[in-house]
């Protein structure tokens, strides 16, 4: 079975006030139909951006800023690269094939319409139907959704209602159309954990109903090892490391994932009092990386004159597993 | 200050006004007080601008008259800022009913045209350079403090402040500390702005008859009394009248410039 | 049984709704709603809860930045909330508070000298300048900044430094309890365990009493020893970290708990997934206002508010059912 989406050597560049940043550096993966993978990183690692480039919506001002090629096999079955694909053909791929879900719904909802409305508008340009006809799909996607008193909500402007029920019109929005692919950037991030709980859930409800494959991106890893069976860690605009949740999070083989996991404050572990393993330094600036390895200032395997010269590429270490590290074949035990 | 290409003319513009301010003895070719019998002369070698209707060099008058205009104008916009910064800095910090009384207060002026307000005012107590700086100065008042009254609404709920009380400051400490010298930005282009709106507006008062009373060269009034001789030397009033926009132009830029 | 460093009786914040055109109040947000807990001297007493708990004001209101509406805030035998304005001042030397957002927290307009200078400032503490600045650097040391930081502008430094730099501003006067309002939740995953490591070493080595006001157990599970859990502006259950935790006795603290993401794969356990949003604080349940979605609701639950109980040694919870969780 091919691919549904197929990135290759994406890179985006933003240039502003005559400097250069690589927001995102030759980035590969593939994406199978239905399946969730994990985009995790820290703040600047440039998962949004992928996020964003894969939808078209980056908003880079110069052809030479986005390169690399995203393929994506659509519903019809012909399989076209999004990067070469106008503006009008965009936007009938936005919404259809694929979808995106942010982080702060209120900025993506319009305050001026009802909610009722705006999934109307989603689904009438897409499909071209009737409003009767559309009104009663939203109607039901609230219902599906499991939200009570779908009739109200459908007449409810955005700010009357919670942060959670925002998220989940939203979501109402982007499935409306059953495309095959949902972007989720961050969605959960500025909701309470109990509601955190009700979405992950919900997403892995529609999931199973839908069959669409997600591509959820968080920096958050207790819920990459909730929601996601593959993930991607993401640092200063490269991956890093990739594979199976289970063996990621068990045996980490980049000396990032392994420190970032270890200083993760948990509930099942370690008593008060003790000091969590914390990272030392900070995370660089894409606009001033460190030569060699982008994370050798902060590793405690570093070797000088190795690290800090050589940039290590991404190497298969096992079956559908990948790493970023010139070390890793001896730290591996 | 970045300097963009808005803020190099009106700083130039500035550095001219001032420039002719402060050297208008030497610079100026004429005496401007001086009359000839050389009266309304076109331009020429000796008059670049000609000569009035009693001889007086028109560039020399012109070059004197900045100093008048300027001077009301940094006279009326401190006034302003004097009076309409603290109101605003007190009432946007303290709120409750010294705010409504401000805001109300703030409301009426603003909404009568500065011109006639002055006009009014000045008829009342009688055109001279003080009372012009005053006047305009009480007038343009109410669009300082509200300006800074904005300003100071926004940054109250700033946490710095929250942490400036939590450390023990008193009020008294934390507009001085933080609110005024995060607000002063605003205010210093408001002050620019308001010298622009001050010099226009004593240009207009004497135009309108009360400005400085003769013979002390007062661009306004320049305009004025060469309106009767346009068909003669329009310079006369373009002189003048090219000398209000020029500096009001600069200040206007420079205030405006700042975000 | 030593004094306590904070004793909290029956705080409440109710903030007033007003509408109309001649503005009457029409009812009440309660933030904060008979809260009672109280904090050895060098403990830590986490607050856990999510949106409109009104945890952040039970620390804005122990401090009077947030003036309390009714209860009693008993700072080392002294009752804060009658205070006048002078002794507030000198209370606030002995109680500091450092601020969730380390962007907006520092004004940007001064040097990190001057931030961390002015409580000195502000409190009479070292008129002598160059006595000052001595005393502001060994501050900046004691959170790992160096010299060079003293001259720089919040805007060149990064979440994590600025972070430290309110840190060292809310240890500059030498408080004995500090309230640490989630003081890490705006930062980097990988900048979260340098912070937390920092408050810990301080808290140890200056013998400091910290609230620590956080919606991340896990984080809290970590610094705290006692754990107070908020819903709507009430404590629902407080006890020891450990038996908080592992032995929750209180429907929400078990539905927090089950909420909270685990980054282990493996250990997949049965969620408690709660229904329904969290109700707005101006309108709350009556009776348990925990109860519109508790998966033990009873009848009476919607009668009775239930009282804070003891189920163990310094546990207590506020639920009517015994046998929930």
């Amino acid at each position: 079975m091919s691919a549904l989406l197929e990135v290759r050597d994406l890179t985006v560049r933003f240039s502003g006030r005559g400097q250069v940043v690589n927001a995102v550096h030759r980035v590969s993966f593939d994406l199978a139909p239905g399946e969730t993978v994990a985009l995790v990183g820290e703040s600047g690692c440039g998962k949004s951006t992928i996020g964003l480039a894969i939808m078209g919506l980056t908003g880079v001002a110069r052809a030479g800023d986005l390169t690399g090629a995203i393929t994506l096999t659509f519903k019809a079955g012909k399989r076209r690269d999004l990067m070469g694909l106008s503006d009008r053909a965009m936007q009938a791929v936005r919404g259809n094939e694929v979808a995106m879900i942010f982080q702060e719904p209120m900025s993506s909802l319009n305050p001026v319409h009802t909610v009722g409305w705006q999934i109307r508008e989603a689904i009438t340009q897409h499909q071209g139907a009737s409003r009767t006809a559309a009104d009663d799909s939203a109607l039901g996607l609230l219902k599906q959704l499991g939200i009570p008193d779908a009739e109200r909500c459908l007449r409810a402007y955005p700010h009357q209602l919670s942060g959670g029920m925002r998220q989940r019109v939203m979501i109402a929005i982007a499935l409306s159309c059953r495309p095959s692919l949902l972007i989720a950037d961050e969605p959960t991030t500025a909701l309470d954990v109990t509601i955190q709980a009700q979405i992950l859930e919900l997403l892995k409800r529609l999931q199973a109903q839908t069959g669409m494959a997600i591509l959820f991106i968080t920096h958050n890893f207790g819920v990459v090892a909730e929601i996601a069976k593959r993930t991607m860690v993401m640092y200063a605009g490269q991956i890093v490391e990739a594979g199976a949740v289970s063996e990621v999070f068990h045996a980490p083989r980049m000396p990032y994932t392994r420190a970032l996991l270890d200083s993760l404050p948990r509930l099942d572990r370690a008593a008060p009092g003790g000091r969590l393993p914390a990272i030392p330094g900070q995370v660089p600036s894409p606009s001033a990386l460190p030569p060699g390895c982008a994370f050798h200032p902060r590793c405690r395997y570093a070797l000088p004159g190795l690290c800090d010269g050589r940039t290590p590429a991404l190497e298969m270490c096992d079956d559908r597993r990948v790493v970023r590290c010139l070390r890793w074949t001896e730290i591996a035990a | 200050m970045i300097l963009t290409p808005r803020r190099i003319v009106g700083l130039a513009l500035i550095a001219l006004a001032l420039a002719c301010a402060a050297l208008a003895d030497v610079i100026a070719p004429h005496d401007p007080l001086r009359s000839s019998v050389a009266f309304l002369s076109p331009p020429s070698a000796a008059h670049a601008l000609g000569t009035d209707e009693l001889g007086r060099d028109v560039l020399s008058r012109v070059i004197h008259g900045a100093r008048t205009s300027l001077v009301i104008g940094f006279g009326a916009a401190v006034v302003a800022m004097a009076i309409g910064a603290p109101v605003g800095l007190f009432a946007g910090y303290f709120g409750g009913r010294v705010d409504v009384v401000t805001v109300v207060l703030i409301d009426l002026f603003v909404s009568l045209p500065g011109l006639v307000l002055a006009l009014v005012i000045t008829v009342m107590v009688g055109p001279s350079l003080q009372n012009l700086a005053l006047v305009l100065g009480f007038v343009m008042w109410p669009g300082v403090a509200r300006l800074v009254r904005g300003q100071v609404l926004a940054i109250r709920e700033a946490t710095f402040i929250e942490a400036a009380r939590a450390v023990g400051g008193t009020p008294a400490w934390i507009i001085s500390r933080h609110v005024w010298p995060n607000t002063m930005r605003v205010a210093a282009a408001q002050f620019a702005v308001s010298v622009s709106f001050a010099i226009f507006t004593s240009s207009s008062l004497s135009f309108l008859g009360l400005g400085i009373p003769p013979p002390t060269p007062d661009w306004g009034g320049m305009v004025r009394t060469g309106y009767d001789f346009l068909a003669i030397n329009p310079l006369l009033s373009l002189g003048p009248g090219a000398a209000v926009t020029v500096t009001v132009l600069g200040f206007y830029l420079v205030g405006s410039s700042v975000e | 049984m030593t004094q306590p460093v904070l004793d909290v009786r029956n705080l409440r914040k109710w903030f007033e709704i007003r509408r109309g055109v001649i503005p009457r109040v029409v009812g009440h947000v309660k933030a904060v709603d008979d809260v009672s807990f109280a904090i050895q001297p060098n403990q830590v007493l986490g607050l856990a809860g999510e949106s409109g708990s009104g945890k952040t004001t039970i620390g804005r209101s122990l401090l009077r930045l947030v003036e309390p509406t009714a209860g009693q805030v008993v700072f080392q035998g002294t009752e804060v909330t009658r205070l006048d304005a002078r002794a507030l001042r000198r209370f606030r030397r002995k109680a500091q508070i450092i601020f969730q957002d380390p962007y907006s927290s520092l004004d940007p307009r001064m040097s990190i000298e001057e931030i961390v200078a002015e409580p000195l400032r502000v409190q009479g503490i070292e008129p002598d300048r160059r006595a000052r600045r001595e005393r502001v650097a060994a501050l900046l040391d004691s959170v790992s900044l160096s010299g060079e930081f003293l001259r720089r502008r919040p805007r060149e430094l990064s979440g994590g430094q600025r972070q430290r730099v309110g840190i060292a501003r809310a240890l500059a006067v030498d408080p004995e309890l500090v309230v640490a309002d989630e003081p890490v939740a705006s930062l980097d995953v990988s900048i979260q365990a340098q912070i937390v490591n920092l408050l810990q070493d301080l808290k140890e080595k200056l013998g400091l009493a910290l609230l620590f006001i956080s919606h991340d157990i896990a984080v809290m599970r970590h610094v705290a020893d006692r754990i107070a859990v908020v819903y709507l502006g009430k404590i629902m259950e407080i006890g020891a970290a450990r038996d908080i935790c592992e032995a929750p006795r209180h429907p929400y603290t078990e539905a927090l708990l089950s909420a909270v993401p685990n980054p282990d794969p493996e250990q997949r356990r049965q969620r408690i997934v709660l229904q329904g949003d969290i109700p707005s604080p101006a309108n709350p349940p009556t009776g348990c206002v925990f109860r519109t979605r508790c998966p033990y609701a009873i009848a009476a639950c919607a009668q009775t508010e239930p009282p804070l109980e003891p189920v163990g040694a310094g546990h207590y919870k506020a639920c009517l059912r015994d046998d929930a969780p």
